[in-house]
């Protein structure tokens, strides 16, 4: 496992790489003058042509790409020019938290409601349960994000926030970026209430799309698993039918379940995008959207490294549950 | 704990999810996007200047909700004879939010701070409103309470220009102190201080309690973005925010039905304007611009695209800006007319093209609109226009490209003088910038320069006048409406908008 883990944190500069010369050649090859941009739209063409020299958008794009690649190994994403050339790494440190509690609590929100959904339809093969899960699971994979959101906010935006991710006049206390975690940890039951309602519709909507792959896939290998030998000699040897189907069969049936649950994450942090700017939810979404129609050069790159990071970074982490799950993966058995 | 006592904790916690906020004495003002500097020397626009205008004062100010100039931090100005000197004499006992006093040292240093290129503290970004200031030649404080300015030649706009966004004193304290922080930490005299600023998510204000002028009613703002206005309305209605500042057009009548809201509506020194390229054929040609405008029905223009909430427009410049001059009616609809001019117009085709935005501004809220009309109208002359619209990034480029067609732009003065509209948008020295129809008139040109510096109203006027009629004679471009600017309030807030400014110290509390 150590070896195979090295080899894919080995190829992990080289990915980066790939992914930080694809943003830049887009942001390079896109209309749009960022020095304009800086000096502002009332700026004199001389104003314009002293920015474009102070930063460098003058200069062979070769040797442009050269000082992009040396600041990105020392670390430094850059800044934002026209928000008062605050660092992109901080942006980021304050953003990326936001996105990952949303994807995370859809990601719970889909495994919990998809594998229930997914097992029962299994168990009650052709019944009514089995119809309606996957009548629930197919909306769930046609229906867009963005509209879905809509829906969510026509229906329940009586009851819940339509926006944001606290009420603006709580402050939570800043300590680990995560405002669930945050507001729990003030103390102030309120504002972890208002925290939790505002996460719930973003987390929702996010969450079906994940939700009915989730359903579908652990049906499909559930069947598959209740059929075979060792769940029948449970169940012969008289293990009740919940524990049959909870301990043999879904243990079993688990490993693409897995690998589709790493996957979705991926998903969850480009749906993210859309789901934040239906619920004005502050995060990455909102913040590469905001710096694309700003011709925010660092910040675009800065964003799609990280959110690109996380999400080879989650692979690898699937890679090693997969194995911790499945022993003749880990003995370096093929599985059979 | 018990697996039911777990379940009951869990209900409870989302059974009064809705709670109300935690502090109902705060005001929640709604607006588009949050602001990306506070400094007010890297200000370029009005969403960024909402809030230093209530943090920072300036030397001078509009009269009530007039665009009348009245005293704030200068009690007196004059002029010298020849006009090139001008004289402020400061208002007393005036300290900063970080205690330290208001002086000429402080106006001096706020004004050198963007002019010099070398000055230590100078921000990083060029100040997108230097241009205003540039015929200021040099800032002396004469005593504590008197500074100087020497102007490079006589300017009757100038005073104006100290109402713009980087004449907002700072404390060259705080500067000094925060550095490269400052934008995250402005310092001034205003009814406001900064007390949290979450960016992206919150700008809290806290009443200056030490302020020298009428203190604000209410004692604490919060300002969030909330980027779609449909949100924003919804949460108006909901009780969660009092203000929205960017309801649309569209939703004027929603907020006026519903009973816990209402509207309010000001003039606007903004315009909409056609623009033609007159480097190319046929645009170029005066009686193709002349059929242009006589086959745009404005009126109709201002039903489909602006909810009726504009006015058809005569001149770039507003009504309220030169009333005496506005002729009637201000514009001319005749379709036969038209035709008759466009049969003068040597035309290679019939298709013609115009380029927009995509993307709302305050002056075309529904760019689409505007220019499927404009289309629709000309395909009544015989013309056929062919539509090409770009987002931001793009379009402002696109106009500024020598071969460009006819295009859609619009104009927010900064300053209420007709100059703002005829030398950034019309005069020679504008073509590299926002003159894109590159009009290059020496009659219009000497007329404008020569009324920035003329000190005689009516002569002043006299030269407008005729800086006018040779716009009119042209017709680089088509001005078309001039558009109100509408708010959205809760029936428990009282405010009333000034054309220019934004002023968070002028809410109250309805009674």
């Amino acid at each position: 496992v150590t070896a195979y883990l090295l080899r894919r944190l080995a190829i992990l500069p080289l990915v980066l790489w790939a992914v930080s010369f694809i943003v830049f050649v887009l942001l390079r090859s896109v209309p749009g003058d960022p020095a304009a941009a800086i000096a502002g739209e009332k700026a004199p063409a001389a104003v314009r042509d002293r920015v474009r020299r102070e930063r460098g958008f003058d200069r062979p794009i070769l040797v442009q790409y050269g000082i992009y690649m040396g600041r990105l190994l020392r670390g430094d994403l850059g800044e934002s020019f026209k928000h008062s050339n605050e660092k992109v790494r901080d942006q980021i440190a304050r953003k990326l938290p936001h996105t990952v509690e949303l994807a995370v609590s859809a990601l719970a929100i889909a495994s919990l409601v998809g594998l229930t959904l997914g097992v029962f339809s299994a168990v009650y093969k052709g019944g009514w349960i089995d119809a309606a899960s996957m009548t629930v699971a197919l909306a769930g994979v046609s229906i867009p994000v963005f509209w879905l959101g809509l829906l969510l906010i026509l229906a329940f935006g009586s009851v819940l926030p339509v926006s944001g991710n606290l009420d603006p006049t709580y402050v939570a206390p800043d300590r680990t970026g995560f405002l669930l975690i945050d507001t729990l940890l003030s103390g102030d039951a309120a504002m972890f209430r208002n925290a939790l309602a505002h996460l719930t519709m973003p987390a929702l909507a996010l969450a079906t799309i994940p939700l009915a792959v989730v359903a579908r896939i652990t049906r499909a290998s559930m069947l598959e698993v209740l059929d075979s030998d060792y769940v029948r000699t449970a169940r012969a040897k008289g293990v009740s039918p919940a524990a049959a189907v909870l301990r043999h069969a879904l243990r079993n049936a688990a490993l693409p379940i897995v690998t589709v649950l790493g996957l979705e994450f991926g998903t969850l942090l480009g749906g993210a995008v859309l789901t934040e700017t239906v619920f004005d939810w502050d995060g990455m979404g909102t913040y590469i959207l905001t710096s694309v129609r700003e011709t925010e050069y660092d910040s675009i790159g800065g964003a799609v490294l990280v959110l690109a990071f996380t999400f080879v970074l989650v692979n690898l982490a699937t890679d090693v549950m997969y194995s911790l799950l499945d022993p003749r993966i880990r003995h370096g058995q093929p599985p059979a | 704990m018990t697996r039911i006592s777990r379940c009951v904790l869990l209900l409870a916690l989302l059974g009064s999810c809705s709670d109300g906020a935690a502090d109902p004495t705060a005001l929640i003002w709604a607006r588009s996007a949050d602001s990306s500097t506070l400094d007010p020397a890297e200000i370029e626009w009005g969403e960024d200047a909402k809030v230093i205008q209530s943090v920072f004062d300036t030397l001078v100010t509009y009269r009530g909700d007039t665009v009348e100039l009245a005293p704030k931090l200068a009690e007196r100005w004059s002029f010298s004879p020849d006009g090139k000197t001008l004289t402020f004499e400061l208002r007393k006992g005036v300290v900063f939010h970080d205690g330290t006093p208001f002086d000429s040292a402080a106006v001096v240093f706020t004004f050198e701070r963007f002019l010099k290129p070398d000055h230590p503290d100078r921000p990083k970004n060029p100040c997108p409103y230097g241009s205003s200031f540039s015929d200021i030649e040099k800032v002396v404080a004469d005593t504590p309470d008197r500074v100087v300015f020497t102007l490079k030649r006589p300017s009757v706009v100038m005073l104006y220009n100290f109402t713009l966004f980087a004449a907002h004193i700072v404390s060259p304290t705080a500067v000094r102190k925060y550095g490269s922080a400052f934008p995250s930490n402005p310092v001034g005299t205003g009814p406001y201080r900064l007390s949290r600023w979450d960016r992206d998510v919150r700008i809290v204000l806290d009443r200056n309690d030490a302020y020298w002028g009428p203190k604000p009613a209410i004692p604490r703002v919060i300002v969030i973005p909330v980027k779609s206005p449909q949100t924003a309305i919804e949460k108006l209605r909901k009780g969660e925010v009092q203000v929205v500042d960017h309801p649309t057009l569209a939703d004027v009548k929603t907020l006026e039905e519903d009973p816990r809201t209402k509207v309010d509506t000001e003039t606007s020194l903004t315009v909409s304007y056609l623009g033609f390229n007159l480097r190319r054929a046929p645009y170029n040609d005066p009686n193709f611009r002349r059929a242009v405008s006589l086959a745009l029905d404005r009126r109709t223009l201002n039903e489909l695209a602006y909810h009726g909430l504009a006015e058809p427009a005569a001149n770039l410049v507003p009504p309220a800006l030169w009333k005496d001059a506005c002729p009637t009616p201000p514009y001319e609809y005749d379709l036969d007319k038209a035709r008759e001019y466009l049969r003068k117009v040597p035309l290679e085709s019939k298709e013609v093209e115009l380029i927009h935005m995509t993307f709302s501004r305050p002056y075309v809220p529904e760019p689409l609109r505007v220019a499927e009309f404009v289309k629709d109208q000309l395909r009544k002359i015989g013309l056929d226009v062919k539509l090409t619209g770009y987002d931001k990034a793009a379009y402002d480029q696109k106009y500024k490209e020598p071969n460009h067609p006819m295009y859609l732009l619009g104009w927010i003065a900064d300053i209420p003088d007709p100059d703002n509209f005829y030398y950034p948008l019309l005069h020679g020295d504008s073509k590299e910038d926002m003159n894109a129809s590159f009009f290059d008139d020496p009659e219009f040109n000497d007329a404008v320069k020569r009324a920035q510096t003329e000190g005689d109203p009516g002569r002043r006027a006299g030269l407008l006048a005729k800086a006018y009629a040779r716009y009119r004679e042209v017709l680089p471009t088509i001005p078309l409406v001039h558009v109100r600017q509408v708010i959205g309030l809760s029936k428990r807030v009282e405010y009333n908008m000034h054309p220019i400014e934004v002023r968070f110290y002028a809410a109250s509390w309805a009674k």
